[in-house]
């Protein structure tokens, strides 16, 4: 009898010891108070903003500033610059802020700035999308001349983009004028940073970002209350857990637009009409519905941009397949249109990263099937590779297509024909057209109306179809409960985060 | 005919370099068969485009244009200045990189087995003193969930329970053991099902001996004489089932570290296959096989020691 | 009795992938439906549906065969593989049976984990591959456990006496070695198997990339990953699925 407990007691007995154990180890390392703790499902691959996307991920980290930057409303603003002003066709004068120093106490000097862009320009491919190379001159302190290579009317714009992010190469490691600067980096895992003493008004918090690889993680850490900030929840998760007063989740749209690039270069897609037919019969409302989210969008650019279009065409399956008739493409026995015996039959594809994609992914399949067209969904991890290896009819894209409030990025690196991600394979005179003008159009009305142009082509021609403006969700503790997002998730870590 | 013993000792040890040779040149070829190159892949995920001369010189900076072979001794003479080379990705060297990460995965890996093989032999024991009771049943569904029910759910669920619902642990930002109690839970849960059934099915084939037979004759009861006398049996036969279940386990961790966050090997080693990072999967085949190897020598140890006897099976 | 229970309950397992496909047939597992997205477990719909309204009894008929496929090769790379090398170990020359032993022993130390990235890194993830890197790993261990339960067997005096009346190699292999081996083989695949399925769910977790196009049972369970919470149905059903199929399996190939 009693050998029978002994074995049960020792089950129970070294269980609840284990569980005792944890639970005392955790009640002691309460103490002092916390930083913030910002959990995101991405987080900056070095600190070297000459680097691939790091200056990206610095500047969203509140790390690294630009000389210019995009405010709330979608409007290039001052940041470590106070003004531009065009002196020639390609040349322009740059005025810094005065007062403004590195976070190693170094004051910014337009020879110290000229140094970091210069050094950015060198290295990262990126900052030569836009306007071609860019020299920085030093003049005087403040002073800076900017001579590009191709001329542009919004110069600001282009100095606000992710490339240009300052950085001074310090003793210790990079300096940057962020209202944070780093205490220690965990490559891929967590960066510890500090309020940085030198910007204007320095934080009363220290922050930590945390990376997630997984949305559900993430959501479940911001539960258990360990995360102050949870950037981009997943839609899922938010029926999760009890509601109680502790937490809070906003809502707010984004300056991404999930787009289907066409792959002009395959056959069945080589012809427009199949393009428009695929654009008149996806049902965007439907889209929205499936991902739980977000607003329908025909534009290019998201609605809150002046220049983004609100207006969607409605659905139109018979006209869809009256296009694919006057094609040449006759439905088959079992649903499916044929041609010359060739099956109009295409692959969309997705990548994980961005969830909403792949629960697209079905519901433009039954979509399509209603009008004929068989379609094969696949996956990759590697969504620029399979891009500009043009191994695909349709591949699904989130962009942000106006990361410096200008409309003349997207297109200009997407739709022309000498653009650098132009994986739809597309050419086509009256785009290169309209980029062009687009280009040396000043004044903003006009940069409008081009757009509305761009927009309008891109509609006609279809090489690629927006689909939705997605919204993102952002969980707050107690402590940021005040916090608002906004720039999508270009500035999540600002200066205001803990700003009564 | 007897060998001079210092002889039989430096054959031995030409043996144990040899061994160690292969093992390097293994994880070499292995890494360098895989399809596809590092620059390309790396030059193709930038936003923009790269060009020919940028490839080139990538190349030349990581030795990428040399022969096979000399990058193959330049590897190995730099492991011996303990210099693995330099992580592509982040331009760190790979040493100082999987050296933050190993302990992770090593302490839940190996607390997770040791906790498997615990509860495994205590309910396996259990099932056997109460045939068809609640052990028994328990340890046949418990097998049979951890087939069917994918990793990552119950990473969740032990989530939610542990830290939201019972908020017994921190896992995000609380002390090393608490980030990584969740995961050796998990890795637990997953290896307890096929060390019972072990356990069971040795228990049953003791009770069947001659020995066992003997020890009841002598007056020991029924239980006590499966502890005392089938003790052994068990541990011997959980040490098979081990070093499958480690190799298991080194992916199994893998999971946990995501759900969990912990910055362990095996979400770092998924990126650096993607974008095959030489230095670093080399280094890291090198480790597991070093790790694996150990494992599999204590194991083989220690089961000598126990039951020196070649074993019997039925 | 043993017979008796392996028919039985491969009857039982067959009855219930009969009654599947027989309630999916004619559905079109790829219907979406979103007005009735995310229903519990009905009778019209035994296991709910997914969160697009499709209908999760009819996907897992449809991924029925994709899973099988992939169990089928699984079966076929690791039990021909475990026994011809296990032959060679047996009844090799020292040298071809220490070179296949130290193949195997090779194989069982690469842990899957490993071979699922280098099958990836070639044939990109797919239930398939990862079927196949794990039928290699099952391989590996066949070979151990056949080397040494033929070993054994070969000691018995009713295979001495056949090796006496001059019974050939392959005919002592066959009628001897096999009915010891064949039990605990059966064992271990039955556990791989239902390993196998569940491993591509995990792997596509971790990143290793994802085929969610032509569903299998592992593929949807990644796909319903975030549901655990919301509806923990949505994972019963594939989890559901491959627990029946293991449990059928390991009972009706356990002793």
């Amino acid at each position: 009898m009693q050998d029978l407990s002994i074995s049960r007691r020792a089950l129970f007995a070294s269980a609840t010891s284990f569980m005792a154990g944890i639970a005392a180890l955790s009640r002691s390392t309460l103490a002092q108070q916390r930083p913030l703790i910002i959990g995101q499902t991405f987080i900056a691959g070095g600190l070297d903003v000459a680097e691939g996307s790091a200056g990206w991920a610095m500047v969203s980290h509140g790390v690294a500033e630009n000389l210019f930057t995009v405010d709330r409303y979608g409007h290039v603003v001052p940041q470590l610059a106070s003004s531009a002003s065009r002196d020639g066709d390609m040349a322009w004068s740059v005025t810094l802020s005065p007062g403004r120093r590195f976070s190693d106490g170094t004051p910014v000097t337009a020879s110290e700035v000229s140094a970091a862009l210069s050094r950015n320009v060198e290295r990262n491919p990126a900052t030569r999308a836009s306007v071609g190379r860019l020299q920085f001159i030093p003049i005087d302190d403040l002073t800076m001349r900017v001579i590009t290579e191709r001329p542009t009317p919004v110069l600001k714009s282009v100095l606000a983009e992710w490339g240009f992010a300052v950085a001074r190469a310090g003793s210790s490691g990079p300096a940057f004028t962020g209202p944070f600067r780093v205490v220690s980096f965990e490559t891929g895992s967590r960066l510890a940073l500090e309020p940085n003493p030198h910007w204007q008004r320095p934080s009363s918090h220290s922050v930590t970002i945390v990376r997630f690889q997984d949305g559900q993680s993430l959501a479940l850490a911001f539960r258990s209350g360990e995360i102050d900030l949870a950037f981009n929840l997943p839609v899922e998760s938010l029926g999760m857990g009890r509601a109680d007063g502790l937490r809070t989740v906003k809502t707010f749209p984004v300056a991404y637009q999930y787009l289907a690039i066409l792959n002009t270069r395959r056959t069945v897609l080589s012809d427009e009409r199949v393009r428009r037919a695929i654009s008149m019969t996806i049902d965007r409302a439907q889209i929205v519905q499936a991902i739980r989210g977000g607003k329908p969008s025909a534009s290019l650019w998201a609605s809150i941009f002046p220049f983004g279009d609100v207006s969607v065409s409605p659905t139109d399956r018979r006209g869809a397949a009256m296009l694919l008739d006057e094609a040449g493409w006759v439905p088959g026995s079992d649903g499916v249109r044929t041609k010359n015996g060739v099956r109009l039959s295409i692959s969309l594809w997705a990548y994980p990263q961005r969830p909403d994609l792949a629960t697209m992914q079905p519901v433009l399949r039954s979509q399509l099937a209603a009008i004929g067209i068989a379609v094969e969904t696949r996956m990759t991890e590697q969504a620029t590779t399979l891009a500009r290896s043009g191994d695909f009819d349709i591949l699904l894209w989130a962009q942000h297509t106006a990361p410096a409030g200008d409309p003349a990025f997207f297109p200009g690196l997407f739709l022309a024909s000498d653009g650098g991600n132009n994986f739809a394979g597309w050419h086509d005179g009256a785009m290169d057209r309209l980029v062009a003008a687009l280009r040396n159009a000043v004044r903003p009305d006009e940069r409008v109306a081009i757009a509305r142009q761009i927009d309008a082509r891109t509609r006609e021609a279809a090489p690629v179809i927006p689909l939705v403006t997605p919204e993102w969700h952002v969980g707050l503790s107690q402590r940021l409960a005040s916090y608002e997002p906004w720039g999508s998730d270009y500035y999540i870590v600002r200066g205001d985060l803990t700003a009564p | 005919m007897e060998t001079l013993p210092h002889a039989m000792r430096g054959r031995r040890f030409l043996e144990g370099v040899a061994f160690l040779f292969l093992v390097l040149a293994a994880a070499f070829l292995f890494v360098r068969m895989l399809p596809g190159d590092p620059v390309d892949i790396r030059l193709q995920s930038s936003m923009v485009a790269g060009d020919e001369a940028t490839a080139a010189v990538m190349r030349s900076t990581l030795g990428l244009d040399q022969p096979l072979w000399l990058q193959f001794v330049d590897w190995i003479g730099g492991l011996s200045r303990l210099d693995g080379g330099r992580s592509l990705a982040s331009d760190r060297p790979v040493l100082a990189e999987l050296a933050a990460r190993l302990p992770w995965s090593f302490a839940i890996g190996n607390g997770g087995l040791l906790l498997g093989v615990t509860f495994g032999t205590l309910l396996g024991y259990a099932s056997c003193f109460h045939r068809h009771g609640i052990a028994s049943a328990f340890s046949r569904m418990l097998v049979i969930a951890s087939q069917s029910i994918p990793s990552f759910a119950v990473a969740f669920l032990v989530f939610w329970l542990v830290a939201v619902e019972l908020q017994w642990i921190r896992p995000v930002f609380g002390s090393p053991i608490e980030r990584i109690a969740g995961p050796i839970l998990v890795v637990a849960l997953f290896a307890t099902g096929p060390f019972a059934r072990v356990t069971f099915g040795t228990l049953v084939a003791v009770q069947s001996s001659s020995w066992f037979m003997t020890a009841l004759a002598k007056g020991l009861s029924r239980k006590r004489a499966m502890i005392a006398h089938g003790g052994r049996s068990v541990v011997v036969a959980n040490a098979a089932v081990l070093v499958p279940e480690l190799g298991w386990a080194v992916g199994g961790t893998a999971v946990s570290e995501i759900v969990f966050g912990v910055s362990g090997l095996s979400a770092y080693i998924v990126e650096a296959a993607a974008s095959r990072d030489y230095a670093v999967l080399q280094l890291y085949l090198v480790a597991i096989f070093v790790w694996l190897g150990t494992a599999h020598g204590c194991i083989t140890a220690l089961r000598s020691r126990i039951d020196p006897r070649p074993e019997v099976r039925r | 009795m043993p017979a008796k229970r392996h028919a039985l309950s491969l009857l039982v397992v067959a009855g219930l992938v009969a009654l599947l496909l027989l309630a999916a047939r004619g559905s079109d597992p790829h219907a979406i439906d979103l007005l009735r997205a995310l229903e519990p477990p009905s009778l019209a719909q035994p296991f709910g549906t997914d969160h697009l309204g499709r209908s999760i009894a009819v996907r897992l008929a449809d991924g029925l065969w994709r899973t099988l496929a992939v169990l089928f090769l699984l079966t076929a790379v690791a039990i021909p593989a475990g026994f011809a090398l296990g032959f060679l170990a047996i009844f090799g020359s020292e040298a071809i049976s220490r070179f296949a032993i130290c193949f195997a022993r090779a194989g069982v130390a690469v842990p899957t984990f490993i071979l699922a990235l280098a099958a990836t890194a070639v044939f990109g993830l797919s239930p398939v591959s990862v079927g196949i890197a794990i039928g290699v790993a099952a391989a590996a261990q066949y070979t151990l456990l056949a080397a040494e339960l033929g070993r054994t067997a070969l000691k018995e005096h009713f295979v001495l006496a056949s090796v006496a009346l001059g019974v050939s190699p392959v005919g002592i292999a066959i009628r001897h070695v096999l009915p010891t081996i064949a039990p605990v083989l059966r064992r271990h695949l039955s556990t791989d198997l239902a390993r196998a399925v569940v491993a591509y769910a995990g792997l596509a977790f971790i990143g290793l990339g994802a085929d969610t196009g032509r569903s299998d049972w592992g593929a949807m369970a990644w796909e319903y990953r975030a549901w655990v919470f919301e509806a923990p149905w949505l994972l019963f059903g594939p989890a559901a699925a491959v627990g029946v199929l293991a449990g059928g399996l390991s009972y009706a190939m356990d002793d």
